[in-house]
């Protein structure tokens, strides 16, 4: 478990969550006799999450990523004490706002207006403590002139600019915010991501639940990574997203895969399997300099007549950072045996691990037969401290006023 | 047990406020007449009872002051009717307000009873004007009278607590409220009078419902002295005391119950 420096605001030590399965719950009590009836075995259940510890600092901007029902938004709902955990501990110090969905105990009948002092009580504000902030609402959610129609009339973007703007201008010690801003036009967008450093600045704690790698990056400061309920990684944002994409790539690839019946590559009969498929691929040498060359050779069976490119992308990071196919030249389209290879110049590549993806894919569609996630990785060692990021800039300095001795 | 200052937090008074002023905002919205319903719409029900019981059926006849009795039963049948059916589905109905933040639970279903209470308020200015207009003779018992309907408010809540947890998980409370209550109509003496009753035992039996003593103790501090009670019945006070635990029970029940299940209604829901 990684501990951030400074106070922590959030403890999660060992926390498991399960629940009954939809289909098992029993939602009548007739169904609960008949249950009881028959001999009652355990009620199965699905473990959302398991095991997971972490801490969040005062001030930090904490990020969440996984896939769609990896325990993200449950574990959101543990840290707001909607749901409670089966087993672990969680601590919560401070005023907590949840902002997890969209315009939350929002009433449509009400004016916005109403609506703001709704929202306010149920984050625990009285009627003369909003008196205070309604101004600053307002102003934030740039809808001073809709305040008295009624929530109904009012588009999703507006509702969202409202909700948000009541859990931001309320200043609560830890915002939890799931996936909301994707609602808001890019501006507004903008907006909420100057004020959450602006809320930093002041100390104050974000969680931040996305699927947009981007923001994420940009903004958190340390980021967990969920799978199935479990942290697969945690710490520096960078490396958490790029383990994160990279698992992304090899399930897809997996899908490829697994879409091949197994009995296909022994049949005779009608061949059902994909028309193309990677047989090897290589990358050779592992560890370079910046003058080296590596060598990637690829080979690959085209089963039936299908048209083919070769792909790869170079990541560093967990971002790609460049892309090279054989788009625009016609491969050989008949069945047979290939191989193919690429000899690349190092010299745009700066210190680091460069992971290479890539694989096989239909030339018109460009659905991919077949993905490796990790074709070959190779590190490159410089020296060059002057030099950093992804890419070599070309060029010298020309002129350079350097300190005598 | 937590101390009751935590309950009665200036957050908590601040949310019970809100939810009750919506509440009230919205349940005319979209009526001509708005508000003058919580009035019209107890006198319309009272006046259909009361041709259907005094004047076809003369349900009352020998009672003094009928209409003012019939009705003082409606009133704190109503307020208990009321009061349980509407938070039955409370929780249900503000599911999507749990399923998002972590505020007390409990708050819910008290809003809901506050703005029944509220409801109970329009229908004391009906049962006042009936009195007045029946010339009912004020005794000064008549303080005693928010007493029973404590009692009244306190069984509801305790049923209300109960209801509106154990719907989260089985709808089929509804039903089985339904025809409960109206069960629970027929056994309390609301438009009959007790004294219709001629087995002696009943009569005592059927007194230590809380809601028929409530009523019945109440008509007799208000309306009449001929209203039968657990004194009259019993020959001394002391079998109230059922009536009151049994109160007490529910309040403590209900509560219990509706704490235990109030952790799960955000993934119940």
């Amino acid at each position: 478990m990684t501990r951030p420096p400074g106070i922590p605001k959030i403890q999660v030590e060992r926390v498991g969550k399960a629940f009954k399965l939809p289909h098992l719950r029993e939602t009548s009590i007739k169904s609960r006799v008949i249950g009881l009836a028959r001999a009652s075995t355990s009620v199965e259940k699905q473990q959302v999450l398991r095991d997971v510890s972490f801490e969040v600092a005062e001030g930090e901007f904490f990020g969440i990523i996984g896939r769609n029902g990896s325990g993200k938004s449950t574990l959101l709902k543990l840290l707001a004490g909607i749901y409670f955990a089966d087993s672990g501990h969680v601590g919560v110090h401070g005023a907590i706002t949840p902002f997890i969905e969209l315009g939350v105990g929002f009433s449509p009948d009400l004016t916005g207006r109403e609506n703001v002092y709704l929202n306010g009580a149920l984050l625990g504000f009285d009627h003369a403590e909003m008196d205070a902030m309604y101004e600053g609402i307002v102003e934030f959610a740039e809808l001073e002139p809709f305040m008295d129609l009624k929530l109904k009339n009012y588009s999703s973007g507006m509702q969202v600019r409202l909700a948000f703007a009541v859990a931001v201008r309320t200043e609560p010690d830890i915002l939890l915010i799931d996936e909301v801003l994707a609602v808001g036009d890019a501006s507004f967008q903008q907006k909420c991501f100057d004020y959450f450093y602006e809320l930093k600045q002041n100390n104050r704690t974000i969680v931040f639940v996305s699927h947009d790698m981007n923001a994420v990056q940009r903004y958190c400061d340390r980021a967990i990574y969920i799978d199935k309920g479990i942290i697969r990684a945690s710490g520096d944002t960078s490396d958490v997203i790029s383990t994160y994409l990279l698992d992304v790539f090899e399930s897809s690839s997996h899908e490829v895969v697994e879409n091949v019946p197994e009995s296909d590559s022994r049949s005779t009969s009608t061949d059902t399997a994909a028309p193309a498929m990677m047989l090897s691929y290589s990358l050779t040498p592992h560890e370079v300099d910046s003058s080296d060359e590596v060598t990637l050779r690829f080979s690959y069976e085209i089963r039936q007549p299908v048209p083919v490119e070769l792909r790869f992308a170079i990541t560093k990071d967990g971002a790609a950072i460049a892309h090279m196919s054989t788009h625009g030249t016609p491969l050989d389209d008949r069945p047979g045996i290939y191989h193919a290879t690429f000899v690349m110049e190092l010299r745009p590549f700066l210190d680091g691990r460069h992971v290479v993806t890539g694989g096989l894919f239909h030339a018109g569609s460009g659905e991919p037969f077949d993905l490796r996630s990790e074709v070959g990785t190779f590190y490159v060692r410089d020296g060059d401290i002057a030099r950093s990021g992804s890419m070599r800039i070309a060029g010298a300095w020309t002129e350079l006023p350097v300190k005598a001795g | 047990m937590q101390p009751i200052s935590r309950f009665a937090s200036k957050r908590n008074k601040a949310l019970l406020r809100e939810l009750v002023v919506t509440d009230f905002k919205l349940r005319y919205q979209g009526s001509t007449i708005g508000y003058a319903w919580s009035l019209l719409r107890p006198l319309l029900i009272f006046l259909i009872l009361y041709v259907v019981f005094a004047k076809f059926l003369r349900l009352g006849a020998g009672v003094p002051h009928y209409p003012v009795y019939l009705l003082l039963g409606l009133v704190m049948w109503n307020f208990f009717a009321d009061m349980t059916t509407q938070s039955l589905g409370s929780i249900v109905a503000r599911g999507d307000i749990l399923r998002k933040m972590s505020i007390p639970r409990w708050i819910i279903v008290v809003s809901t009873t506050i703005s029944i209470l509220i409801n109970l308020g329009f229908n004391l200015i009906v049962l006042a004007i009936f009195m007045v207009l029946n010339r009912v003779p004020l005794s000064w018992e008549i303080v005693l009278l928010p007493l029973f309907f404590l009692e009244v408010y306190l069984v509801g809540l305790g049923v209300s607590f109960y209801l509106s947890a154990a719907f989260v998980k089985y709808r089929d409370v509804r039903y089985m409220w339904e025809v409960a209550s109206l069960g629970l109509f027929y056994l309390t003496p609301i438009i009959y009078p007790l004294s219709l009753i001629h087995n002696a035992t009943l009569r005592k039996i059927l007194l230590l419902n809380p809601l028929a003593q409530a009523i019945q103790d109440a008509r007799y501090v208000t309306v009449t002295k001929t209203s039968l009670t657990i004194k009259s019945e019993y020959g001394h006070y002391l079998p109230g005391f059922v009536p009151l635990a049994i109160t007490l029970a529910l309040v403590v029940i209900g509560s219990w119950y509706f704490r235990r299940e109030a952790r799960w209604f955000a993934e119940n829901l």
